[in-house]
């Protein structure tokens, strides 16, 4: 019999399953730990019924925080010199392989979550009802801001998955690192190109003023350049990275962690 | 059905394989020998695409091993020297892993477990090394895989499991079937593989099937020491010397220590007795 060397459902399904029977224990201390956060920080917040929306923001933090600090290990069978041998064997693709990994850390992790949160909120908002006759409210999972709340941690999830490949150890501070120099060298060749923009005119320009530019420059900032033809420069940059970040950024990266996976070798030789 | 073609490959520094060239078939259990740090491991390892070689190739069935097709995975079991096994049972793992194997065989396995005496109910992280290699020996045996490569697969096994681990493998090799196990542990091989391939610094320095070498040389255990011009090693062992001589003996005569110890002791010896046919000429890089 004929089988597909490159995707089939069946065999990313065997997979996902694989790694939650192998993660099993982990789920359960994880799921045990943020029911009691979720329980803890409630019953807080109903005290001080200063936040009504409390849930919706904890629920944020948690996604992001534990979400991007499990795709950060998500490869770590991938990387352990004791684990890879199972890893390299299974009969897999590569591509297989890494979808399974981005389904358990771009798909289960928040779906399950939030259904794991909406649960949790409405018990814990009944119960401080009884008690303090106020609580916060609940996550709906039906919610139009929740969703867009998944949606970027999906895409933002996407740096540290190719991150997760890339680096064998330390994954998530070094991806951290990795992201924070990107940011920078792209503020100091933005910096660069602004500069050259206005090298005309030196005399009328400084940092200081691009500053006062930026925070007030539709009208109070008088210089000799074209403001209008800057103001446009910009709303096209900003447009660019706009489709960048909600197009093109996740598929990239997904792309390239594949990219890594299927050139990946088990490097503890002899 | 697995082909070397012009192999390089090296860590850092040194080639470890320098213009490797091997050809293995299906229907026999290859004996693959050699001291530490010859290349055994890496072998196998570039043999299933967990390495990949700097230069040239290594096939099985005509495909790259470096593409790591389920295909290709799926007819291979390799049991690693050193392993790491989930907590899970010996029946919850079978669930788990052994849907990626086509002819996994849920009989063989259970039938295998109980021979090991391995208590299908335990958790595999709080068995013992040996326990745990012997798991793996079953449920390797019960994939049905075309190829299976062992390393060092009695390494932490007792006598019993020994001489069942013995049983098991000349119950499923068959003509279709390829088995390759890398030992140090010749003594729990004799009788059991055939041909046989040393390596030595990166080199294959003798592929040949037991009938070869028993047609070219014979061992005799001599109480006292021989000087013959045909003798070409001998080795003072328990009750006298071994004694190796350059001519045709009996097949059951070959003791695998000895002929591992003889081959390293007169690589260019061997080499003329066996024609350079199964020797690796490595070109200098």
């Amino acid at each position: 019999m004929k089988i597909n060397n490159y995707l089939t459902g069946k065999r990313v399904a065997l997979l996902v399953r694989k790694d939650i029977y192998m993660e099993k224990k982990f789920i359960a201390i994880i799921s045990v730990t943020i029911t009691l956060l979720i329980f803890i920080s409630s019953f807080l917040s109903a005290t001080s019924r200063n936040n009504p929306n409390f849930h919706t923001s904890f629920f944020t933090f948690i996604l992001y925080t534990i979400g991007i600090a499990i795709t950060s290990k998500i490869f770590s069978d991938m990387h352990s010199l004791k684990k890879n041998h199972f890893w390299y064997m299974l009969p897999a693709s590569d591509l297989e392989k890494t979808i399974s990994k981005f389904i358990l850390s771009a798909v289960i992790w928040p779906i399950g979550l939030l259904i794991l949160y909406s649960v949790i909120s409405l018990l814990t908002g009944s119960i401080n009802r009884t008690i303090f006759g106020y609580s916060n409210n609940p996550i709906l999972p039906i919610s139009y801001g929740i969703w867009i709340r998944i949606g970027n941690y999906i895409l933002i999830q996407s740096l540290f998955f190719y991150g997760a490949a890339l680096f064998k150890r330390h994954q998530l501070i070094k991806m951290g690192i990795s992201i924070l120099l990107f940011t920078l060298l792209l503020f100091i060749i933005a910096m660069i190109i602004f500069r050259s923009v206005v090298g005309e005119n030196p005399g009328h320009f400084s940092f200081h003023q691009f500053y006062q530019w930026g925070n007030s420059y539709s009208h109070s900032f008088n210089m000799s350049i074209d403001t209008e033809n800057l103001r446009r420069v910009l709303e096209i940059i900003k447009r660019a990275l706009k489709i960048f970040y909600l197009f093109l950024m996740a598929p990239i990266f997904w792309i390239l962690t594949y990219l890594k996976v299927r050139k990946n070798e088990a490097s503890n030789g002899v | 059905m697995i082909t070397i073609n012009n192999l390089y490959f090296k860590y850092t520094g040194n080639w470890l394989f320098n213009n490797l060239r091997l050809e293995i078939k299906t229907g026999n259990i290859y004996g693959l020998l050699g001291k530490n740090g010859a290349g055994k491991t890496t072998l196998l390892k570039i043999i299933t695409g967990q390495l990949f070689p700097k230069e040239g190739n290594c096939k099985i069935y005509d495909i790259d091993s470096r593409k790591r097709l389920p295909d290709i995975l799926s007819k291979i079991y390799f049991l690693p020297e050193d392993f790491h096994l989930p907590d899970l049972t010996p029946i919850k793992y079978s669930k788990v892993f052994s849907p990626f194997y086509p002819n996994f065989s849920s009989e063989d396995f259970k039938k295998h477990l109980s021979d090991f005496e391995i208590e299908s109910g335990k958790s595999l992280s709080s068995m013992s090394y040996g326990q745990k290699k012997k798991f793996l020996i079953a449920f390797g045996a019960s994939t049905n895989c075309e190829i299976i490569l062992l390393d060092e697969p009695t390494n932490g096994l007792d006598i019993p499991s020994k001489t069942q681990f013995r049983r098991l493998i000349s119950s499923i090799v068959n003509n279709e079937r390829l088995i390759m196990i890398s030992t140090h542990q010749v003594r729990d091989m004799e009788q059991l593989i055939d041909p046989i391939i040393i390596i030595d610094n990166g080199k294959i320095i003798l592929n040949e099937s037991i009938e070869s070498i028993t047609s070219k040389i014979s061992m005799v255990l001599s109480p006292e020491d021989i000087s013959a011009p045909d003798i070409i090693y001998k080795e003072k062992v328990p009750g006298g010397y071994a004694i190796v001589y350059e001519k045709p003996g009996p097949t059951l005569n070959i003791d695998i220590e000895i002929l591992f110890n003889t081959v390293l002791a007169n690589k260019e010896k061997l080499k003329s007795i066996f024609n350079g046919s199964s020797y690796e000429i490595g070109a200098k890089k």
